[in-house]
């Protein structure tokens, strides 16, 4: 031994079991933050490739600004590359067609598609003027390859081209409106007489003075925002130094910290006040053979420092393997968005925030036991009750309780301090349960999973009902489909209520095919005493969507026509507006055959198409290709196959309850920890207890009601803050972007914490009530 | 009659090399309402001993008979109620409950049988201890001496027929210590209790009716006291 706090790897090495649980808990901090930052790191790359790929990697566009000038600026040495780009019909007004579909013509320098947009799939850039770069859907659309003859349709008559290869800036885009684009060489642009407003997209060298560039260009050519754009999609992810977008996650990120940063302060602090009560003995011989108070709180400090040798590393790695897991599931698993997240990436932002939460929490931690043991008098050492009641002000009340669970209760709450830590505890492991819940409902309504979602969607172009039931029908029975379903639509249809002071005269009427209505019921959409059964088939019922505060109710009749309808149920949200709301407009949901009875329609306004999970490109194609048949003229075509977020939802979903998992886990560990820590802190007096005649089931019975005290004292704080914050919470992230959205109790999550920490409690008696049992009295009487 | 019989009990700690063998095949009997002193060296093996006796530990070997019978023979549930019914302990430390008052810790062996405590002998034993005025107090609010007449209430309230006393005056003064000897003393004649007694002290020991001397784990009869 070197010097006396040498003794403290020989002490651990000793109290190795009640050092445990203290260990697994730092590691369980330090785990959680380094994750939890690790996952937001990743996130951030991960935004940052999707948005390198989406808007390509630039930094400033010049539009609108003499060419020269742009010319001169795109020519100075701190610029990297800068590639012209013009564009013709990306509002898709213009007659420009390849077959049927509509085409956006751009007019490029080669760098625009080879490095700033990364976009060149197949063959070469157009070299002259009768070769185009076409996009990648037209090989799907109609089996294109390099070196084809290809007609493009404009305004002033055919143009024929030879494909040079295949590549695209924006394959959302297309997809969404079913275009295809073509890319020629700027001298093609401009002998076809193309030309509209160039714009020259610059990256620069250095990605840290963006800002600089920008305010030097306004300054010297008097430009303003409108002529020089800079790219914020990636400004935002941070990749350019930029301070938007990601920060949010990183809020969130940070908050979670501190609340891990309590929660691990409070459980580490709670079992280190436990160990240090239960080693009295040996402090007060450390003071009698002539250590100091400030040694004392130097070695309980180090002491703990100690454990962080193991928990810190242990828990970073933990983290960063959980971390890779956790990529892995969204690359594989979730939407497309998730296939640029990296595979094996290490964060160092994680791995400085874990070690760092292990150090804060263990050295706040360590403060109260520190002082606690430097207090203990040197009397201690010779006398075997050291401290035991000193602090004791008020007896255990036997009258109301059998003796072992009234010194079970007494033991609970005799030390305020204790108490206080203990409840703190486990409230806030409620808390922060019951807030995340706040953050699972958020997902779901940021991606709302309905069964009547659309992969496809075919609508008339003016929105009239001119789509012809046959196109369903033959839609049904295509490779790929697993459900179609049509919507017909009359607004502003007037309407006579039975209810007077309602502002409005007129209604929207919107049929529901048999699936649609059906998905009402499944998705839970309804309000509280609707009967959807009553809308099929041909009948006078009709659902209802308004809001609050317009004074339609189930069992209101209301004459539309000439037809009297009543109200057999109302939708909880109206799934037309983007914010839930209706604005004041009341729009009745009829069957389809209502409706056709109602308004004498029996035409589709929109067509809506389910997909198989792999559906084929060709499928959709050949959809496509049925509409185009079917309709013949004008209709919008969306494909949200790329869109779809139920991967990404089930992801979220995932990581959310993970997350919550995780909390319950460290509720359970915290719980069992410190009865097992309060146990052993008291061992001996159970021993003197059982000398006396408490028998085994005694013993755990008391145990038992130490455990239950604490349980119910952090159930009770913690579901009253916890709920208050969950509202809070709740007030602010959601509320104002979903109106809608009423919070209320989270009755389900609520019931599984409480539980789960009266389960805890349960679990948490058994070990120590076991261990105890197996000894024999005089052990325990003498175990220091 | 012999309410103890200890028979040819022995104890080892450890295995092999490391064992050591705390008590070497003692044997005993003592009579109803004796006072017992026992007296040793620091490890002699008496406190492992009155451990037997009071079925807080396990022999390697022997047997101990209370009343008549094998306590070792016993289920732990029925030992734990027969020590709680039958045995009354005071330790050197005292080994109070710090949660309890002065008249809880008392009836204390009486509440863990779940019946209700004989108020008249527990007023009785309060007189005796002169402890009335100090009944609603903690444990931390009274003297050595105060809290070891509390353990001697604690050891008599079930009016058991063996109490074992283990160095009860190890932490007290002299004054003290003479009042708690006289007390157990007392005791043992009113209520025709059986004591057991370890001591350091000669003078004490010489209080007791008959000395045993506990030497390198084995027993020596010194002898009724004149």
């Amino acid at each position: 031994m070197k010097s006396y706090l040498s003794l403290i790897p020989i002490s651990a090495h000793v109290h190795r079991r009640q050092n445990r649980l203290t260990l697994l808990c730092i590691t369980i901090s330090v785990f959680l933050v380094t994750a939890v930052f690790s996952m937001a790191d990743m996130g951030n790359r991960m935004q940052t490739n999707n948005m390198l790929k989406k808007h390509g990697n630039w930094h400033v566009q010049l539009k609108n600004v003499p060419e020269a000038d742009a010319e001169q600026i795109g020519q100075s040495a701190d610029v990297s590359v800068a590639a012209w780009t013009d564009v013709v019909n990306y509002g898709r007004e213009e007659e420009y067609h390849i077959g049927k579909r509509k085409a956006v013509l751009y007019g490029i320098d080669e760098a625009y598609i080879t490095d700033i947009k990364n976009g060149l799939k197949e063959g070469s850039f157009p070299q002259n003027d009768t070769e185009i770069l076409l996009s990648s859907n037209a090989k799907d659309a109609f089996g294109a390859k390099t070196g084809d003859r290809i007609t493009i349709e404009t305004p002033s008559g055919s143009m024929d081209f030879t494909i040079s290869g295949f590549g695209e800036d924006d394959e959302e885009f297309n997809a969404l409106y079913g275009t295809f684009s073509v890319y020629m060489n700027r001298k093609a642009f401009e002998k076809y007489g193309l030309v509209r407003n160039p714009s020259l997209y610059i990256r620069y060298q250095s990605q840290a003075d963006i800002s600089r560039h920008v305010s030097d260009i306004k300054e010297k050519y008097g430009w303003t925002d409108e002529n020089i754009e800079v790219n914020k999609a990636l400004m935002g992810t941070g990749a350019l130094g930029g301070d938007s977008g990601m920060q949010e996650i990183y809020m969130i990120a940070v908050m979670l910290f501190i609340l891990i940063l309590i929660a691990g302060a409070l459980m580490i602090a709670g079992s280190m006040n436990s160990n240090v009560a239960q080693r009295t003995k040996f402090f007060g011989m450390m003071r009698c053979i002539g250590m100091s108070r400030e040694q004392i709180i130097r070695f309980v400090r180090l002491e703990a420092l100690n454990w962080c040798k193991i928990a810190i590393p242990a828990g970073v790695i933990l983290g960063i393997l959980v971390t890779w897991g956790v990529c892995a599931l969204l690359r594989f698993m979730a939407g497309e968005e998730f296939v640029s997240i990296p595979l094996f990436g290490v964060s160092a932002a994680g791995i400085v925030s874990g070690v760092a939460v292990g150090i804060i929490t263990v050295l706040i931690a360590a403060q109260s036991p520190a002082k606690r043991a430097s207090r203990v008098s040197p009397v201690s050492a010779v006398t075997g009750n050291a401290g035991d009641g000193k602090n004791m002000s008020s007896a255990a009340n036997t009258r109301f309780a059998k003796i072992e669970t009234a010194l079970g209760m007494h033991h609970a709450v005799s030390k305020k301090k204790n108490l206080i830590l203990m409840t703190g505890s486990f409230a806030l492991s409620i808390i922060l349960f019951l807030s995340f819940t706040v953050f699972a409902d958020l997902v779901g309504l940021i991606m709302p999973q309905k069964s009547n979602d659309a992969d496809i969607e075919i609508a008339s172009s003016d929105g009239s009902n001119s789509i012809s039931s046959v196109l369903l029908d033959e839609l049904g029975g295509m490779e790929g489909v697993t459900n179609v379903f049509g919507r017909r639509s009359c607004f502003d249809v007037p309407a006579q209520f039975a209810e007077e002071g309602l502002s409005s005269g007129v209604v929207d009427v919107i049929s529901y095919d048999e699936f649609d209505l059906d998905c009402l019921t499944k998705d839970k959409e309804l309000k509280k005493g609707s009967d959807i059964s009553k809308v099929y088939g041909n009948s006078r019922y009709v659902l209802a969507i308004c809001d609050e505060n317009v004074p339609v109710g189930i069992g209101d009749k209301i004459r539309v026509g000439s037809e009297e309808v009543e109200i057999a149920g109302m939708l909880k949200m109206n799934p037309f507006s983007s914010d839930g709301t209706s604005d004041g407009k009341v729009t009745l949901i009829t069957s389809k055959e209502t409706f056709t009875r109602l308004m004498g329609i029996a035409e589709y306004a929109l067509i809506m198409v389910q997909v198989e999970k792999d559906v084929k490109n060709g499928d959709v194609e050949s959809i496509r290709n049925a509409a185009d048949n079917e309709i013949g003229g004008e209709y919008a075509f969306r494909n949200r196959i790329g869109q779809k977020t139920g991967n990404t939802y089930a992801a979220f979903m995932i990581f959310a309850y993970g997350f919550l998992a995780i909390i319950a886990l460290v509720t359970v560990l915290n719980i069992v920890n410190s009865i097992s820590m309060s146990v052993s802190a008291r061992i001996r007096q159970y021993g003197t207890m059982r000398a006396v005649g408490m028998d085994e089931w005694q013993v755990t019975k008391m145990i038992a009601a130490e455990a239950f005290t604490y349980a119910f004292y952090g159930c009770v704080a913690g579901c009253i803050l916890g709920l208050l914050l969950s509202k809070g919470l709740y007030g602010i992230l959601i509320t104002p972007h979903f109106p809608y959205a009423v919070w209320s109790i989270p009755i389900v999550p609520l019931l599984v914490i409480v539980l789960l920490v009266f389960a805890a409690a349960v679990a948490a008696v058994y070990s120590p009530a076991k261990r105890i049992r197996s000894m024999a009295v005089t052990e325990t009487m003498n175990e220091l | 009659m012999n309410l103890l019989e200890v028979k040819s009990i022995s104890k080892t700690y450890g295995e092999g090399d490391t064992a050591v063998q705390a008590l070497k095949k003692v044997s005993f009997s003592v009579p109803k309402g004796e006072f017992v002193a026992i007296v040793g060296e620091s490890g002699s093996g008496k406190s492992t001993l009155l451990n037997m006796i009071g079925a807080l530990d396990m022999p390697s070997f022997g047997k101990v008979y209370i009343d008549s019978k094998d306590i070792f023979a016993m289920k732990e549930r029925n030992l734990t109620v027969f020590r709680r019914r039958n045995i009354g302990f005071i330790f050197q430390s005292f080994n109070l409950v710090p949660e309890l008052t002065v008249e809880q810790n008392i009836v204390f062996p009486v509440l863990l049988d779940y019946q209700k405590p004989n108020r008249r002998y527990l007023e009785e034993l309060l007189t005796v201890l002169n402890l009335r005025e100090r009944r609603h107090h903690l444990p931390s609010q009274l003297s050595g001496g105060q809290q070891q007449r509390v353990a001697i209430g604690r050891a008599l309230i079930t009016r058991p027929a063996l109490i074992l006393a283990d160095e009860p005056t190890g932490n007290l003064d002299t004054q003290n210590s003479r009042e708690v000897i006289t007390l157990l003393k007392e005791a043992s004649k009113k209520y025709e209790q059986t004591i057991i007694m370890i001591t350091h002290s000669r003078s004490i020991a010489q209080k007791a009716d008959r000395i045993l001397q506990v030497s390198d784990g084995e027993l020596n009869d010194l002898g009724e006291v004149r």
